[in-house]
């Protein structure tokens, strides 16, 4: 028997671990516990962030990237929607470019039932998944099933999109503003991803975290395109930023209208809509992890903008959280 | 009177599945063929963009909406109007653009309420603008009146001006007992 197909026998996280590590002089790998795929707590992330690096994901590093790649739910008790996003253009990144990709299930029943309800499981196909028992209770629930896509966003994943979180605010009777703000944000961030992120892998999550008080309505886009710090770096209006860190260029990219395109090409409108809508739904939170850069965005916008600079990023992330009233 | 001689609603969708417009490549098409229907205007032509069903981001809105306008208000097409209607889903990216470009247009709203004018708003075009609906039609002189300004020509300004962005028409000529002329205007709605 083959070293791989040894270890295409595991039956667990441990046993997929211990194969991959014994075997490591004549199949090189790479272990990534997926508890990090959350934006926040962003030292978690970041710490993954280097995993995916070592993966071969972003910058080179010195020698070849591991031909086998194993993705570990067990450690992780929930995912927001832009982990679950970025789980699924980080399979399909690491498919196209020849690797073996392992998944161990998730352990938690919760996020055991979002990945299967979503269909990641399907999108990460021909991925080798070695399930887990899972336990917990159930907290909640894939609004529609998650879309991957090859950017710019085709017509019907938006609409899929849209109409499903449509649908979720007015059952939580949400107001029409609210609604329409919601449903005018989102476009203009898949509009976004066509622009900084042209011909990468997209996906798009979307859950209703149903227990809590009050229910919260979670989005999640990733992208695996250069980031926004470095896309904005490509045009001549915020290249003099070229010096500073990522951090810094994502503040000055917010402050400057959500683009690096000057108002008369026709940059600027996500801020406007993004402003209208914390505005109209005041609770709301925004978080873009794009490159190494991480900023939260909230009612406090228009007054400070604070970036956390880390380690290191591979692709965007999103998060569009919004607390529901009743349903 | 009618002030204009409005025409068939310009269709943005085909069919009644709702259509989503995300980027400028995907509006092109609609954008040459709003275009041509605006061309095709006769003088005093209003157009409507029924955009039932339809809902723009920021860069498709820009890419529909915004030569037309600009062709409207710089004269090229001269005497011809376009508004705004059932515009009811991705109201704030078109808003958010307009204001952007600084264009503004009027939007039907729905029925029982007034047309209103979206994007860059000067409050000096509103008040004019409103006043006009209130009044049905209006010259330079009830401006004036209404206005309490100083002057004729501060009302003519206020007049063209709006004239000049597409909100209003200027429909009539008429005679002054003390001699010159004198132009009514009518709002777009």
């Amino acid at each position: 028997m083959s070293e791989l197909e040894y270890v295409f026998k595991a039956e667990t996280a441990m046993q997929l671990r211990a194969r991959l590590r014994a075997a490591r002089d004549t199949l090189s790998s790479v272990f990534i516990c997926l508890d990090g795929l959350a934006v926040e707590p962003t030292a978690v992330h970041a710490a993954m962030q280097q995993f995916l690096r070592r993966a071969g994901l972003g910058d080179e590093l010195i020698g070849l990237p591991p031909s086998v790649v194993a993705f570990d739910w067990t450690c992780a008790d929930g995912c927001p929607a832009e982990g679950l996003a970025m789980f699924s253009v980080l399979v399909r990144v690491l498919q196209t470019r020849g690797r073996v990709v392992f998944v161990c299930g998730p352990m938690a029943t919760d996020l055991a039932a979002v990945v299967a309800e979503s269909g990641l499981q399907q999108h990460s196909d021909p991925a080798i998944w070695i399930a887990s028992s899972t336990s917990g209770a159930r907290r909640s629930a894939c609004i529609t099933p998650a879309v991957l896509f090859r950017s710019p966003v085709p017509r019907h994943a938006a609409t899929q999109l849209l109409e499903a979180v449509e649908a979720v605010m007015a059952n939580y009777s949400a107001g029409p503003d609210a609604i329409d703000l919601t449903s005018s944000l989102l476009m203009e961030l898949l509009q976004n991803v066509g622009t900084h992120a042209a011909g990468a892998w997209v996906s798009v999550v979307a859950v209703l975290h149903n227990r809590r008080r009050p229910a919260v309505l979670e989005i999640g886009i990733a992208d695996s395109g250069d980031g926004l710090p470095k896309t904005v770096l490509s045009g001549p209006r915020l290249r003099w930023l070229a010096p500073l860190c990522d951090a810094s260029i994502l503040g000055a990219f917010v402050a400057n209208g959500f683009t690096s395109r000057p108002v008369e090409a026709g940059g600027g409108a996500l801020r406007d809509v993004v402003l209208k809508f914390l505005d109209v739904v005041p609770t709301a939170v925004m978080l873009i992890r794009s490159g190494s850069a991480l900023i939260r965005i909230d009612r406090s916008l228009a007054r400070s903008v604070r970036p956390t600079q880390l380690n290191y990023g591979f692709g965007t992330q999103v998060r569009v959280e919004i607390p529901l009233g009743a349903p | 009177m009618n002030a204009f001689n409005e025409v068939a609603p310009f269709v943005t969708r085909a069919g009644r599945d709702s259509l989503l417009l995300i980027s400028e490549e995907q509006t092109i098409e609609i954008e040459a063929r709003l275009l041509a229907a605006l061309d095709a205007l006769p003088v005093g032509g209003l157009l409507p963009l029924d955009l039932e069903g339809v809902q723009l981001s920021s860069e498709a809105a820009r890419q529909l909406l915004r030569r037309a306008i600009r062709r409207v208000c710089s004269g090229e097409l001269h005497d011809r109007f376009l508004i705004l209607q059932n515009l009811r889903r991705g109201r704030y990216s078109v808003e958010a653009m307009l204001k952007l470009e600084g264009l503004t247009i009027v939007e039907r709203i729905a029925e029982g309420h007034r047309p209103a004018l979206l994007g860059k708003v000067d409050p000096v075009v509103k008040e004019t603008y409103d006043f006009l609906m209130r009044n049905g039609d209006a010259t330079a002189r009830d401006v004036v009146e209404e206005f309490k300004l100083n002057t004729v020509s501060a009302g003519t300004n206020r007049l063209t001006t709006l004239n000049g962005l597409g909100l209003a028409r200027k429909m009539a000529q008429e005679g002054l007992p003390s001699g010159g002329i004198q132009y009514r205007f009518a709002p777009v709605r």
